[in-house]
């Protein structure tokens, strides 16, 4: 009995400082043929009979013992040896990540994007037209005849012939009139010329969204409302809209639209001139005019239009302060925006 | 345009404060941009009369006794501009001219001054506001000038000026009345009455002495509809009175003479432009025409002007007076000797002088008055102020006036309340309808469910139901009406199916690794001669260009899209990868624009690193990246030979879809931008080719074959032609031809080369066995002879 708590004292000790090539010898000096449990097993038939019986199991437990603690140990050498061989492959994971150098879409088309699905999700058609209009498109038609003051609030870029480079995305109000019988909503977006000189603010090719929307009810109310509804989708739920008095010749009541500032809600500050609120372009109720000339009866239909910048519209929304950096494409600048 | 506030509390006695002002103003459509406050900063500067002057012996200066009604003054002085009796601005020991320095007690070659005389510029005044003879030496004070006053109470120095910037629309405001009549209006809606605008200019009452039988001839009514003549006669041109001089300086007018100055000041206050012409020149009756071609006139400013079919004229019996609206002829202009004027009051049509104005390039005050639309129905009333004015200034004897008038009576404009509840979507009531008109001051009479409104003649805005609903909305407040959302058959809105495709091709070209850029569309001949562009087509050219650079209509991307690449280059971006899609333009009898895609590479996609993994842009890279666009919309795509002159000789190729050629790329050719790479491809031409229907192909079950071969012949032979040779067989069961290895040299004969490729075959029935791909190998060797004569070396 003693013999047996003896040499499982024994075993314990060696197995913790035994060298692992020794695990082998071991385990045959214990279990092997010859080993020291086969010698009690061997010693069975000396015991007293009495005590025989739980001799036997005590032997058979003790070589249970040592088989489990040798196999673990087996295993865990093992996966030593197994991490041994993994060893080459040792990186410096600390380095930095191999990178493909990304495109982006520019600037502006992510803006148009953005503003053509707010108002696609609300039931308007994007239409397009030519960079190059005739007079007729861009002055005529949206009641602007020549000698009108307002043609010198926009300087013209002129070709030969009548035509000239749009200054604005309202032709294509006509072109959808045209087209088109109302119901219409509808808005277009695309790039517009200005003979004025660049500065900050200014540059002689720039981008508009234009909206349109007639129907027989429709009215100023809903012009506000639509365009409310717009600067919260883009701007932030607490964006709001202000109108002031202003004069296009297309539409009447006509209206400058201001969003309230994005950098202080309103109370002020140097980018909106502490005046809360951030001019983002014209709007108002179609001209009667402008429906008789596309053969839409005005006593029957009535609508609202809208133009604002796209220039604008992004560099409010990601504090850009200068027109010119759109049209300079440095990568620095292009890559900021993903 | 700047608007003194202390002339409008004159003209409109209120309790507003500047900002107020301009806020309220603001708020109503007439936009205060800014308030420029305007203090002096001199002190004891008083009125004198000089009772003597006399030059000091063997000096350049005078000894001047001036009397400034306290007390008798002696003062030194070098100006050469005065005279006993004149009356000047003095500067009293103690005070302190406007620059801030001191004058005191002085001593000049032992004669004692006690104090200064004062120029212009030492009493702070802005040279425009002076003649120009006041300019030079003591400034001369009109002689009615009181003595003994403080400056400021002769020339009003301080003042609050606003800064106002009009709309086109609003004509009825570009003058001092105007912007009086507004304020008239927000004390009306403040507190709540009726605006009345007869405060501002009460019409004098005038005798007239002696006939007028000047004949008036109109013969282009519609661009002349009124025109009023009076004679005044007897008159002293001369310098204006102190009273007159004072509004003249408030209203920023330079002075000339009291006839000028009283033509002057009653179109910057009242709006109405007059003109005043040496009676005695003319010859025999007015006549209101169009000028006749060949005919000519020297103006006012001394210059002789071609006249043309789009000129209105004032002629006499012997040709034109003046360019009517614009600017008078300078044969009968008033001069210091003139006795007697004839006065013209006139109303032209806008159109009529914006287009003369512009035909001779004249712009005027007048002329733009006119051309925004004056008061139809002030002429009178303004003939009838400038001849009292001129009664006071140069003691003349106004004639009755005689006028000719076409005025067709304006018609009233019905405004209907249920059109303004359906335009603005909101509920206003009749009973405030009338009182926001009351504000304005229009007259109406109420029918029921609609009024019928004559707005005063000012108004030029005024001419349709929509301008009256406008009115509603200004006098409401833009900001007092509900939001409603859009109501009606809800439809989905949708992008044409071209802008669809576009955003689907910038997102594919951003997938592969391209940051899109967005250049100017107006180019100059110099860049596109960088650029070697040389086309058939002809350059859609500005008529008026802001610059050389940006003359033409770009007819091609590469151009500006070059340009960002070097300006890249400049500022030490390194690696470039860009694209855009933009419209190009050409001309032929007419203007064609085209969507054109430029894509310019230069340097590398990965970065050197520590790895050695680097992937640098080259010519198959950029060929990779085309034939990924041409799959990416299903578009089968060729390439052949060709040479353009922005691209390297030899490594160029023609794109070819649909048979067409619809693009090229290549490396860039040398003296452009080295190791950079351009493709340029029709947008339109894709657009019309894309296959958006996509349909699923099956592919085999069964396990694919592997072969690898290796061909060697002619290193001439193009490579495109050995894959001909192969896929020609039209093997079905093969499936692609991997070339992975070019190989020349030892052991190869010189001239040789070896294309090594891994084919892959596979069946949908079976799984292939050894003899049947050996069976396509045979195939492709001999094909391989036959075609280019090639030789393949099988593993
Ligand atoms: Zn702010």
């Amino acid at each position: 009995m003693q013999e047996i708590e003896k040499i499982k004292k024994r075993f314990e000790d060696e197995i913790l400082t035994v060298m692992a090539s020794e695990i082998k010898e071991l385990e045959i000096k214990y279990l092997g043929r010859k080993g020291m449990i086969a010698v009690f097993f061997q010693e069975i038939k000396n015991v007293p009979e009495g005590k025989k019986r739980k001799f036997g199991q005590d032997v058979n437990e003790l070589k249970a013992y040592i088989e489990e603690i040798i196999k673990a140990r087996l295993e865990e050498i093992k996966s030593q040896e197994n991490l041994k061989s993994l060893e080459k492959d040792k990186i410096d994971v600390t380095m930095t990540g191999l990178r493909l150098s990304n495109g982006a879409p520019n600037i502006i088309t992510q803006t148009i994007r953005e503003v053509e699905d707010i108002f696609v999700s609300m039931g308007f058609d994007v239409m397009t037209g030519p960079e190059i209009e005739s007079d007729y498109y861009n002055f005529e038609a949206l009641n602007i005849p020549e000698y009108h003051p307002a043609r010198d609030m926009q300087d013209t870029f002129y070709l030969a012939q009548k035509m000239l480079l749009r200054t604005q995305t309202s032709p294509i109000q006509i072109r959808t009139m045209e087209t088109y019988k109302p119901p219409i909503r509808m808005i277009a977006t695309g790039r517009c010329f200005r003979r004025d000189a660049a500065d900050s603010s200014h540059f002689p090719i720039f981008h508009q969204i234009e909206g349109l929307v007639v129907d027989k009810k429709v009215s100023f109310a809903n012009l506000k409302g639509t365009l409310s509804e717009f600067a919260k989708r883009m701007f932030g739920k607490n964006s709001r809209i202000r109108f002031s008095p202003s004069y296009f010749p297309f539409v009447e009541p006509g209206a400058e639209t201001a969003i309230s500032c994005v950098m202080c809600g309103g109370k002020g500050c140097p980018v909106c001139k502490y005046s809360g609120w951030l001019e983002m372009g014209g709007s108002g109720m179609v001209h009667p005019n402008v429906l008789r000339n596309v053969s839409i009866e005005p006593e029957e239909y009535q609508g609202f239009a809208f133009g604002w910048g796209i220039e604008r519209i992004a560099m409010v929304k990601y504090e850009i302060p200068d027109i010119r950096m759109f049209y300079q494409n440095d990568l620095r600048f292009l890559r900021q925006f993903k | 345009m700047l608007i003194s506030m202390k002339l409008i509390k004159e003209t409109i006695p209120n309790n507003y404060s500047a900002s107020q002002l301009a806020e309220k103003l603001t708020s109503l459509g007439i936009e205060v941009e800014g308030i420029r406050k305007i203090k002096h900063n001199f002190k004891h500067i008083t009125t004198g009369k000089i009772e003597n002057i006399e030059l000091i012996h063997d000096t350049k200066l005078f000894k001047s006794i001036i009397n400034t009604g306290k007390e008798k003054l002696q003062i030194i002085t070098a100006a050469t501009n005065l005279k006993t009796g004149n009356i000047i601005p003095v500067a009293l020991p103690g005070s302190k001219i406007a620059n801030g320095t001191a004058v005191g007690k002085k001593n000049f070659k032992g004669v004692d001054s006690h104090g200064m005389l004062c120029s212009v510029s030492e009493l702070g005044i802005e040279n425009d506001l002076v003649s120009n003879e006041e300019k030079e030496g003591i400034f001369l004070l009109p002689t009615d000038t009181p003595i003994g006053v403080p400056f400021e109470n002769v020339l009003p120095v301080d003042d609050e000026l606003f800064e106002v910037s009009l709309l086109p629309d609003r004509a009825d405001a570009f003058y001092l009345a105007g912007i009086a009549r507004w304020v008239e209006i927000i004390m009306a809606r403040d507190e709540n009455r009726p605006a009345n605008f007869s405060k501002i200019g009460q019409l004098p009452d005038i005798q007239a002495f002696g006939k007028n039988d000047v004949e008036i001839e109109i013969s282009s009514k519609d661009m002349c509809p009124f025109y009023s003549g009076r004679i005044i006669r007897n008159i002293y041109v001369k310098k204006s009175s102190l009273n007159l001089r004072q509004k003249l300086f408030l209203l920023k007018i330079r002075p000339i003479n009291n006839i000028v100055d009283v033509t002057n000041y009653i179109m910057k206050f009242y709006g109405q432009p007059l003109h005043a012409f040496d009676f005695d020149r003319l010859n025999g009756k007015i006549i209101v025409r169009t000028a006749k071609v060949g005919e000519k006139l020297t103006t006012l400013d001394g210059v002789e002007r071609k006249l043309n079919n789009h000129n209105l004229l004032i002629s006499d019996d012997s040709g034109p007076i003046a360019i009517a609206g614009v600017m008078g002829g300078e044969e009968t202009a008033v001069t210091e000797t003139t006795k007697n004027i004839f006065l013209e009051s006139a109303y032209f049509s806008g159109q009529a002088i914006a287009k003369s104005s512009r035909s001779l390039g004249l712009i005027t005050d007048a002329s733009t008055l006119y051309e925004k639309g004056i008061d139809y129905k002030f002429q009178s009333s303004a003939s009838k102020l400038a001849a009292n004015l001129m009664k006071a200034e140069a003691n003349g004897s106004p004639s009755e006036e005689r006028t000719v008038s076409y005025i067709l009576k304006k018609q009233q404009v019905k405004v209907r309340y249920d059109r303004i509840n359906s335009i603005l979507g909101e509920e206003v009531s009749p009973s405030d309808v009338k009182k926001y008109f009351d504000f304005e001051g229009f007259k109406y009479v109420d029918q029921g469910d609609k009024l019928l409104v004559n707005a005063p003649s000012f108004r030029q805005d005024i001419n349709i139901e929509e301008d009256l609903i406008e009115e509603v909305v200004r006098m409401k407040g833009y900001n007092e009406f509900k939001e409603k959302m859009l109501e009606g058959k809800i439809k989905s809105g949708s992008r044409t199916e071209f802008e669809d495709f576009l955003l689907r091709l910038k997102d594919k070209l951003v997938a592969l690794g391209l940051v899109e850029v967005n250049t100017v569309s107006l180019v100059g001949i110099p860049l596109l001669q960088s650029v070697k562009f040389s086309d058939a087509e002809e350059l859609v050219e500005l008529v008026n260009p802001l610059s050389e650079e940006m003359k033409y209509l770009r007819p091609t991307l590469l151009a500006t899209v070059y340009e960002v690449l070097e300006r890249n280059i400049n500022v030490g971006v390194e690696d470039i990868a860009i694209f855009e899609i933009g419209k190009i333009f050409h001309k032929t009898n007419k203007y064609f624009e085209k969507t054109q895609l430029g894509i310019m590479l230069h340097g590398k996609r990965v970065e050197e690193n520590g790895l050695k993994v680097s992937l640098k842009y080259d010519f198959f890279y950029l060929k990779g990246l085309v034939e990924e666009i041409f799959e990416g919309l299903n578009i089968a795509v060729n390439f052949s030979q060709k040479e353009y002159p922005a691209l390297h000789p030899f490594q160029v190729e023609e794109i070819i879809a649909d048979g067409k050629e619809i693009g090229c790329f290549g490396r860039l050719n040398k003296d452009l931008e080295k190791n950079s790479y351009y493709a340029s491809i029709g947008v339109d031409e894709l657009y019309k080719l894309y296959v958006k229907k996509i349909k699923f192909i099956p592919y085999s079950i069964y396990p694919p074959v592997k072969r690898d071969i290796a061909i060697v012949l002619n290193g001439e032979v193009p490579e495109q032609s050995v894959r001909e040779a192969i896929f020609g067989l039209r093997i079905r069961e093969l499936k692609s031809a991997t070339l992975f290895d070019v190989y020349k040299g030892a052991p190869l004969p010189n001239q040789k080369k070896s294309l090594a490729y891994s084919l892959e075959f596979s069946s949908f029935d079976k799984t292939l066995t050894g003899e049947e791909v050996d069976k396509f190998i045979n195939e492709i060797e001999l094909s391989i002879k036959e075609k280019v004569q090639g030789e393949l070396r099988k593993k």
